[in-house]
């Protein structure tokens, strides 16, 4: 197999909660633009959409010099 | 997708994400200078349906560098960059209807190694405790493996 696929991808992406670990809900949606197909004269070989649930950590504390 | 949003020098993130055919995910940032961040993703991908049938099954792993920078005290910019790779091992049952082409159905079965190149811009709001941001990936995706698929009555190869 050789070839390419050439793919956009854009997401939403939402975080909230605590200061350093945040509740995280991402919506995408995957494009192919050019390249690779299902078959001869028929669709591409990558189009999809999906909605993720997750968790992110922050490890970074802001230093504030002392006086 | 990795979405970092970041905005200060030494800004560590690491996260993992889940969808709804319990695909997993793990991104991870690091912000190593004041406009500067490293970055890496990771994906596992497997999803089975019985009608039509579909297989499949990818990791897909990626790692790159970029520029951020902050838009007054909330708002974030970066620009993102990178390289990946992965493997696919799939089977997917396609029912073709095509102007001009006689029905038919297709089982591809492709088992390949994944290159990937990517670019990426997002902008977003970043706070103490709510994000919000808007990613957008290009992303040149080149396979170098076996293809195959096999028609109703016929068995080729296509590529």
């Amino acid at each position: 197999m050789t070839g390419h696929a050439l793919l956009l991808e854009p997401a939403l992406m939402i975080a909230a909660g605590p200061e350093n670990v945040k509740f995280t809900v991402q919506y995408g949606l995957l494009y192919q633009l050019d390249g690779l197909r299902v078959a001869p004269n028929y669709g591409p070989l990558y189009e999809d959409g999906f909605i993720t649930v997750g968790l992110t950590l922050n490890l970074f504390r802001e230093y504030i010099p002392k006086n | 997708m990795n979405i970092p949003l970041m905005g200060n020098k030494n800004e560590i993130k690491a996260d993992v994400n889940i969808d709804l055919n319990s695909d997993l995910g793990l991104n991870a940032s690091y912000a190593i200078g004041k406009n500067f961040l490293l970055y890496a993703d990771g994906l596992k991908i497997h999803s089975y349906t019985s009608d039509p049938y579909s297989n499949i099954n990818e990791v897909l792993g990626h790692v790159g560098a970029g520029y951020y920078t902050r838009i007054g005290n909330h708002g974030r910019f970066e620009f993102l960059g990178g390289g990946g790779y992965g493997t696919t091992n799939s089977t997917i049952v396609n029912h073709l209807w095509g102007f001009g082409e006689p029905p038919s159905i297709e089982t591809l079965n492709i088992s390949s190694r994944l290159y990937s190149l990517s670019a990426q811009v997002d902008i977003g709001f970043a706070s103490r405790y709510f994000d919000c941001g808007l990613g957008l990936r290009l992303t040149d995706l080149m396979p170098s493996g076996n293809y195959t698929a096999i028609y109703t009555d016929t068995a080729k190869k296509i590529f």
